[in-house]
């Protein structure tokens, strides 16, 4: 099982800010949203500050590349917990 | 209880706005407490209401400064403590519909992105591996 997480964060924002929280897990920059369109999770105008960003989102993809599961909390405070995901992982991977 | 009246001037204040802060500081580190706000809200809740009955404890025995501190004291709780409630039952339900695309995808579209190091990352990487990709909004 692998992790990665993105977002509209740039490589340097990335790696000025979120690094020195210890993450082991690769966190990519996507800030032209190529990717946060391709997966259709863009937020227009989400940014406080103005600008788009994504949507907060989990998605769980197969080994053979089929997405197994969307979790798309409609409360932007409110996200998944790693509980909950750990669970939906092992519910798939038993099937 | 007399003595939280007695003080509420500059106390209700305090205890809303320590209410408010210790939710975006603290609290909401802890799941539990950050999907309902258990602590913050009934803090800020109990601030704003002794802001309110220490106004109308003190008003009628009270000269003009003080009870013009009181009002703004008062106001002041209730704003700061009606903007968490803004912000935990409206504000953070501020998000688009699900989109036509995310919910038709049946094959994760591919991509190769630079992280945090440098590196390239493509989820092909992963093929023979279950995934988890978590979409969040950024830190800021």
């Amino acid at each position: 099982m692998a992790v990665v997480g993105v977002s509209t964060s740039t490589v340097g924002e990335l790696k000025e800010k979120m690094l020195p929280m210890g993450f082991t897990f690769p966190l990519l920059a996507d800030p032209e949203l190529t990717v946060i369109d391709a997966y259709g999770l863009r937020h227009v105008a989400g940014y406080p500050m103005g600008g788009d960003i994504s949507r907060p989102a989990v998605i769980i993809v197969g080994p053979s590349g089929m997405i197994l599961e969307r979790m798309l909390p409609d409360n932007w405070r409110v996200r998944p917990t790693p509980k909950v995901i750990l669970e939906k992982l092992d519910a798939l991977s038993g099937e | 209880m007399k003595f939280l009246l007695k003080h509420s001037i500059w106390l209700a204040p305090l205890i809303t706005v320590v209410g408010f802060v210790s939710y975006y500081l603290y609290f909401a580190r802890f799941p539990v407490l950050r999907d309902t706000p258990w602590v913050n809200l009934p803090m800020v809740t109990f601030g704003a209401v002794l802001a309110i009955a220490g106004l109308v404890r003190g008003w009628a025995n009270s000269r003009w400064v003080r009870k013009c501190a009181l009002s703004l004291g008062a106001l002041f709780s209730l704003m700061v403590a009606g903007f968490l409630f803004h912000y935990v039952f409206s504000l953070s339900y501020d998000l688009p519909a699900l989109s036509e695309t995310t919910a038709s995808l049946e094959r994760a579209p591919d991509f190769t992105l630079i992280d945090a190091n440098g590196n390239e990352v493509s989820l092909s990487d992963y093929r023979g591996r279950m995934v988890v990709i978590s979409f969040y909004r950024g830190f800021w």
